[in-house]
């Protein structure tokens, strides 16, 4: 096989493939080329009326011309969304919540911002050290019981009537802590004492 | 069945193919609604899509009206009798096109559109993640859509076809609405109203899906931005347009339809700072919903005032009491819809939050949202009253500007107050020593600037009424000393913001400022909205010391002095360049001088539009500075038989300060850009990210591509009208042709006539001779000017007080208007009062309320007069705003108050849960956490 034959071979490969490639984005694009030709013919014609002159018009009526196409084809595939599945999905909608991952990890983002903007006003001296450490306790046991919920699956309970996650959240934490045995007015512990509540409420909460 | 509506098929093929769209595009409308809210009801995906879908069909098929609309405006088809009415061929094309939303027909087909276009958009963005009310939300704007085209279909088609012959040529657009301003000021305006429904949808498919959380509000919260920015830009260039277009030197009268403007951008204000309060504290909830409803109701509101005829306006469209009705039963089916859900989902929206104390941030927002909805209370209160006491006591009352002052200003100044204010304060509380190291360098600011001004510059010690006439505070320096606190508020929280982050990153200050504000963009861009604020307070403040005269010249070369300022008449001509087949123009020309200097030359001008003959326009002439605006109109002119000028006829105003208002604007759209940044783009410059430019020269391009094209944006809104000495083609005044009579009558009968006040000065003279014989001229001449200066206010107030029944004019009174008829007015006012001993105090109170008392019983009623007198038929409506405000007031003490004790009592049990929090808080995941603290900015 001498070079020039090969080199032949090659660039008719290669014109293969486009063409190919050119078959294939036309293929999966029939409507589109369809509407776009019809647009095309339409301006044609108006022009062609208009004596081939672009003026106001030719140009409105272009307009017009384009917005009847695309509304012809909009509603066919109204039309046939309603009647027909067009992408073999179930039809029943899945609902938008609590059993997503994607919405503890927005309302863990919320809660790192809020905690930011509180820490942010500490330092311009809008909010005094005691004030900015009890609200930044509150987001941060939130925002570990989102950590914790996310690493068993992110599977938190969906409640149909769609409660927000935040109150979802305070009802972990109240559970847990009625689990953990804490009372409602709590005394501050010497440390062993609260280490080893910690640790039995670690205890607890991995045997639940 | 009306002549009007697309149910009877035209004969022209545009007006019959428009008509059949806008059919076609009730059926799809009716298909989206139905299928979108069955589709959410029973969780069908393909009902659903297909109601997404066929809404973009329908914003297709509007697309399709309003080209043929268009299409048949710059064809000149006048079988189209909307085309006929508002255009005709002589008008540029720019005119033609903007005739589509220039009458009642034409606009409610471009409210369609717009909100087609808009919900389009909405839609697409957020079908994915919301996908389980995106159904609802199709649904609910479809609604919309339903009734204004089901108004169009049967009543208000605007393709509807002339009956006889088309004639052959249009009547043409009002030649007042002939304007550049009016090209953009229209779709500003809508574009706001329209945006209002998108929230509106997003609130009410909340409630109807039960999806409550803050999902729906972090989706709309551009939407009530571009809302908020439309309406502001709308009511700025509307107030553009007046101040250029109509003569009065003004550009804000509380006309009705620029309240009805007014009403929705209140309501937003609140709304965009009360939706900061839930996405912070998880708070008013149900008060947001309740926001973004009576937003969407002030809209269609507003929409329907100007087209019914329910209120009085040059601006409005007509009169027409089917249409009224209609609007009012939408109105109330919206309303018990919205309330009913609300009610219905009330336990769902309560919050676990509350407020801790009265000086917090969120008491701030709160007492913001309170206000800013007592001012739509009140203008809409004001507004509407002439038609309510028509309707229940029989007497037409109107409030005139002076009135709406009264009340808007301190609330005004109350708000500005507040935009200083707030950012100062913590969330939750602020404590006592807080409180003094937040607001000491303000608060000084603030007494510095009141001190300095009361010192330097008397006339700002000058007092105006507020709320009632006995109570008068000297408002320009209580405005001022606002102004320096809520700059130097704003400044330091910058300034202190820009240290933090310096500390808290170790960069520079620059990078850290550029930082701060990309990283807190609706803070800080907050910010800057409310220095935009500050700015035009300051603009407004001018008010007070602005000036009017009237002049009266005869020769070319004659000159007149105001206010520092000479003016020298050049002459007075018809310029056929500026003249065309559409108008005639008389133009004169005035040299304006300051010390002998020469400044600028003016052309005040005067047009006679072909089609509108008995409406000329004045066209009036302004040199701009920064501290004051010189304004001139040429009130009128008449002519010699050799058509030289006899005498011709300025008035000049000096509006101090008022270019600050329009600068202002330009701030706030600054502002509301860096709120709307994405954050796609502040992704793109955070840390790790490599450009060629770096972060910093990234973010100094953004400002910069953002800075020229608001730059390009402001130069668009100072923009002066083009030169007319480029087009000018000078005549011999002598030999002026063309010139039609033109007699003015402005300089008649003024308060300061030489002839009124010759008794009064001679009298004034005498006494002061005798009192001292030696008295140098000057001083006799000054002291004789003093003495008349009551004189001359008590006349000016009398004349002020009542309204020109010339039918012409936006409502101004015999001492502003610059008719015949005010004129003659002004001569029996003058008659009247000269009868009283003017120089006695008590004798000047009789003359001006027998001169209110014959000119309201000369015209049957206190619609004659500018604001109702207390004393008869205008109690009613003089007692209701004090009612509202100090009820309001009281009711937001209370409340108040209940909500701080039940937050302090929610702080112990918090104090519990901070304890409970400790003890869960585990080692690896607090690492995990600090971890993510320190990516997140």
């Amino acid at each position: 096989m001498t070079s020039s034959e090969t080199q032949t071979e090659g660039e008719g490969q290669d014109h293969g493939g486009l063409r190919q490639r050119l078959v294939r984005w036309a293929a999966g694009r029939t409507e589109v080329i369809a509407a776009g030709a019809l647009v095309a013919a339409g301006w044609l014609l108006i022009l062609a009326i208009n004596r081939w002159h672009l003026g106001p018009p030719a140009v409105f009526l272009c307009l017009g011309w384009v917005a009847i196409v695309a509304a012809g084809r909009l509603l066919w595939i109204a039309a046939m969304r309603a009647g027909s599945e067009l992408d073999g999905l179930p039809d029943e909608i899945e609902p938008v919540g609590l059993t997503r991952l994607g919405e503890l990890e927005r309302e863990k983002k919320a809660l790192l911002k809020a905690i930011k903007e509180v820490e942010f006003d500490r330092e311009l001296g809008k909010m005094s050290d005691a004030d900015a450490d009890e609200i930044v306790k509150v987001y941060r046991a939130r925002a570990i019981e989102i950590l914790k919920v996310v690493d068993s699956g992110g599977e938190a309970d969906a409640l149909p009537d769609g409660e927000p996650i935040d109150q979802v959240i305070e009802r972990e934490v109240r559970a847990r802590l009625a689990l953990a045995g804490v009372r409602a007015k709590v005394k501050a512990p010497a440390p062993a004492a609260a280490a080893a509540a910690a640790g039995k409420t670690e205890d607890e909460g991995a045997s639940s | 069945m009306p002549e009007s509506s697309a149910l009877s098929i035209p004969d022209s093929p545009v007006a019959a193919l428009g008509s059949i769209s806008l059919l076609a595009a009730f059926l799809v409308a009716a298909y989206a609604c139905a299928a979108g809210a069955i589709g959410n009801t029973q969780r069908r995906r393909r009902l659903v899509q297909s109601s997404v879908t066929a809404l973009y069909g329908f914003t297709a098929i509007m697309g399709l009206a309003s080209a043929l609309l268009i299409y048949a405006f710059v064809t000149h088809d006048y079988t189209i009798k909307y085309v006929a009415h508002y255009s005709d061929t002589s008008m540029p094309l720019a005119y033609k096109i903007t005739a589509y939303w220039g009458g009642l027909d034409g606009s409610l087909m471009f409210w369609v559109s717009v909100l087609a276009g808009f919900s389009a958009i909405a839609v697409r963005t957020n079908a994915a993640r919301h996908r389980d009310m995106i159904g609802y939300v199709v649904a609910v704007v479809m609604v919309v859509q339903l009734f204004f085209l089901a108004l169009l279909i049967y009543n208000k088609n605007p393709f509807a076809t002339t009956l006889t012959a088309p004639p052959d040529d249009g009547k043409g657009l009002n030649p007042l609405l002939q304007n550049y301003w009016m090209v953009i000021h229209p779709p500003s305006l809508y574009t706001g109203y329209v945006a209002a429904t998108i929230p509106f949808a997003f609130g009410i498919a909340a409630l109807l899906s039960g999806r409550l959380d803050d999902q729906w509000l972090s989706s709309v919260r551009t939407w009530t931005f571009l809302c908020w920015f439309f309406l502001s830009f709308g009511l700025i260039l509307g107030g553009r347009w007046a101040y250029e277009e109509l003569g009065w030197g003004g550009y804000w009268a509380w006309d009705p339809v620029e309240n009805a403007g007014l009403l929705p951008w209140f309501t937003c204000t609140a709304f965009l700072h009360s939706c900061i309060i839930q996405e912070q504290r998880g708070m008013m909830k149900a008060w947001n919903l309740t926001l973004v409803i009576i937003t969407f109701l002030l809209t269609i509101i507003g929409t329907g005032l100007t087209r019914t005829g329910a209120v009085q306006s040059v601006h409005a469209f007509g009169e027409d009491n089917a249409l009224a009705l209609l609007f009012v039963l939408f109105l109330c089916a919206i309303l018990a819809a919205s309330v009913g859900l609300l009610l219905y989902r009330l336990p769902r929206l309560r919050s676990a939050a509350s407020f801790e104390s009265f000086i917090s941030r969120e008491f701030a927002f709160l007492l913001n949202n309170w206000i800013l909805l007592a001012c739509a209370l009140f203008v809409f209160f004001a507004t509407m009253w002439p038609t309510l006491s028509e309707a229940f006591i029989g007497d037409r009352i109107t409030y005139g500007p002076p009135f709406f002052n009264q009340w808007m200003i301190p609330l005004g100044l109350v708000l500005l107050f507040l935009a200083g204010a707030a950012p100062l304060l913590a969330y939750r509380r602020t404590t006592r020593d807080r409180l003094f190291n937040q607001f000491r360098l303000p608060l000084g600011a603030m007494a510095v600037t009141i001190a300095v001004l009361a010192i330097a510059v008397p006339r700002t010690r000058v007092t105006t009424s507020i709320f009632h006439d006995d109570l008068r505070l000297p408002l320009s320096l209580v405005n001022f000393g606002i102004i320096a606190f809520t700059l130097t508020s704003v400044v330091q929280e910058f300034w202190r913001g820009m240290q933090v982050r310096a500390k808290q990153t170790g960069g520079g200050k620059a990078t850290s400022l550029i930082g701060l504000v990309f990283a807190k963009r609706r803070k800080y861009g907050g910010y800057v909205v409310h220095v935009a604020v500050a700015i035009m307070f300051f603009g407004f403040a001018g008010k007070a010391f602005e000036g009017m005269k009237d002049f009266t010249l005869q020769k070319p070369g004659e000159t007149f002095d105001y206010r520092g300022y000479t003016f020298r008449f050049d002459g007075l001509w018809a310029p056929s360049s500026r003249s065309d087949e559409n108008k005639e123009v008389a133009e004169a020309q005035v040299t304006l001088m300051k010390d002998g200097e020469e400044l600028a030359i003016m052309h005040p001008a005067r047009f006679r539009y072909a089609k509108e003959p008995d409406q000329p326009t004045t066209e009036v002439d302004i040199v701009s500075y920064l501290e004051e605006d010189v304004y001139m109109v040429l009130t009128g002119f008449s002519q010699n038989p050799n058509r030289s000028p006899k005498e011709v006829n300025f008035r000049v105003y000096i509006n101090p300060l008022i270019n600050w208002v329009w600068l202002g604007f330009f701030f706030l759209a600054l502002g509301t850009m860096i709120c709307l940044v994405p954050q796609q783009w502040v992704d793109r410059m955070t840390p790790g990210r490599k450009s060629r430019l770096g972060r910093l020269g990234e973010a100094a391009l953004l400002l910069l591509v953002a800075g020229g094209i608001l730059v390009g944006s402001a130069r668009m809104a100072m923009a002066q009208p083009p030169d007319p000495r480029s087009q000018l083609e000078h005549k011999d005044p002598n030999q002026a042709s063309g010139l039609s009579h033109n007699q003015a009558a402005a300089h008649i009968a003024r308060p300061d006539d030489p002839a009124y006040l010759a008794p009064y000065r001679t009298r004034l003279m005498a006494a002061l001779k005798k009192e001292n014989p030696g008295i140098a001229d000057s001083e006799l001449k000054s002291k004789v000017a003093l003495g008349l200066a009551p004189v001359v206010e008590i006349t000016k107030q009398a004349m002020a007080k009542l309204v020109c029944m010339c039918g012409g004019c936006t409502r101004e009174t015999v001492y502003e208007c610059k008719c015949s008829v005010a004129a003659n007015e002004r001569q029996k006012v003058l008659a009247m009062m000269a009868r009283h001993d003017l120089l006695d105090p008590d004798q000047r109170r009789a003359a001006y309320d027998e001169v209110v008392a014959w000119y309201t019983a000369r015209f049957g009623g206190e619609h004659a007069l500018i604001v109702p007198e207390k004393e008869t038929s205008g109690r009613i409506g003089w007692m209701v705003p004090y009612v509202m405000v100090l009820g309001g007031l009281g009711l937001l003490y209370a409340v108040g108050r209940r909500w701080v004790k039940r937050g302090r009592q929610g702080m112990s049990e918090r104090r519990d849960a901070v304890a409970a929090a400790e003890q869960l808080e585990n080692e690896d995941y607090a690492d995990r956490l600090d971890d993510e603290l320190r990516d997140t900015d």
